[in-house]
């Protein structure tokens, strides 16, 4: 069932590395300062073009991966939970209770108000 | 010798890009490395028909965990390591590095021969119930049509559900420790919010408008005197929930 799936990938891979290396080869490569270096109309670069970064980016991409990993959780509940009883629904709605109170900390004290 | 196959090229991919991973000079090829890492782990685990695990692992390593390196090398000023002319020092610390891996993968191929028959059963025999060998674990396929999926919720829902609770109280724990450690709550406190509804509800009456609370740096329009940066109003849900008791929040 998968092995055609895998050489599927393995045949995609493999044409992207043919166009890579193609060009690799037969393309002419004559690299000058002037193209490979930055431009900024003419003039010599200033300063480094990256500028500082606000570390709510970054909070962003952390709480992204914890509901992330919750949604994980969910799936394999979903498809069987009618079939296991009371016992894991509950507990079930313990774990989304217990994110949602993280949650509730995170409105109240405004991590993703921008 | 297909299955042999398989395996020496899976071993060796591993093995080249951990090398290389830790060898490179620029930090987007050790990123890129990273990548290649990740994804050759899900393909294990999709040869060993843990379908569910592979796409998780797709999921959460690539799409979240790799999008947090590119976020350090994005936010840190990391280019690219110093070229050292210190030939020694490098081999102990990045080529011995690398030998202590060695026996893992040797083990590995040459050392558990039931390891290796269950990565053939799993991999060459795909759809069992057109298979016509009898062995034990053909049987146990036959008999047994649940997927990866069911089987991992049944395992972690009703076989052991302590594990499931302790992982969400692990992600609880990230996420406070998350908030605690980056949100400045000065900076956050000293913003003026206009609240539109607030606004739009004022009356025109000049009596009400004069006895209501109103600071008067706007109306008499006083000067400011010392220097204060321009911050952007928005109100935040906490303010419309103050509102809609009934308290302003300017």
């Amino acid at each position: 069932m998968y092995q055609k799936m895998f050489l599927f990938i393995c045949l995609s891979f493999a044409l992207s590395c043919v166009l890579f290396i193609v060009s690799l080869l037969l393309a002419s490569h004559d690299p000058y300062y002037e193209k490979m270096t930055a431009y900024e109309c003419g003039f010599e670069p200033f300063q480094d073009a990256r500028n500082k970064v606000d570390i709510r980016f970054y909070i962003v991409a952390i709480l992204f991966i914890i509901f992330d990993i919750e949604v994980a959780f969910l799936m394999p509940w979903l498809v069987n939970f009618v079939y296991l009883g009371t016992q894991t629904f509950w507990l079930m709605i313990f774990f989304l209770a217990i994110l949602a109170l993280g949650f509730a900390y995170e409105i109240v004290k405004g991590a993703l108000d921008w | 010798m297909f299955n042999l196959f398989i395996i020496i090229f899976i071993t060796s991919l591993i093995l080249g890009s951990l090398s290389l991973l830790v060898l490179m000079l620029n930090t987007i090829h050790s990123l890129l490395l990273l990548l290649e890492l990740f994804i050759i782990g899900s393909l294990l685990l999709f040869f060993f028909k843990v379908e569910f695990l592979g796409l998780i692992f797709l999921m959460i390593y690539l799409g979240a965990i790799l999008v947090l390196f590119l976020f350090v090398v994005m936010m840190l000023d990391i280019k690219t390591t110093a070229v050292q002319n210190d030939d020694l020092n490098q081999f102990i610390f990045k080529g011995l590095g690398l030998f202590f891996f060695i026996p893992v993968f040797v083990w590995w191929i040459f050392g558990d021969v039931i390891f290796l028959s269950a990565m053939w059963q799993s991999f060459v025999q795909t759809a069992v119930h057109w298979s016509f060998s009898l062995s034990i674990l053909d049987f146990f396929q036959l008999i047994n049509f649940s997927s990866n999926l069911e089987v991992v919720g049944w395992y972690i829902f009703d076989f052991q559900p302590i594990l499931f609770l302790l992982c969400g109280v692990i992600l609880y724990i990230a996420m406070i420790g998350a908030i605690v450690v980056s949100v400045d709550s000065q900076m956050n406190s000293n913003q003026k919010i206009q609240n539109a509804l607030v606004q739009g509800m004022r009356r025109g009456n000049i009596i009400s408008y004069m006895t209501s609370h109103v600071d008067q740096r706007h109306w008499k329009m006083i000067p400011k005197l010392h220097w204060s940066p321009n911050i952007v109003h928005y109100p935040k849900p906490k303010d419309f929930f103050w509102t809609w008791l009934g308290k302003n929040t300017f």
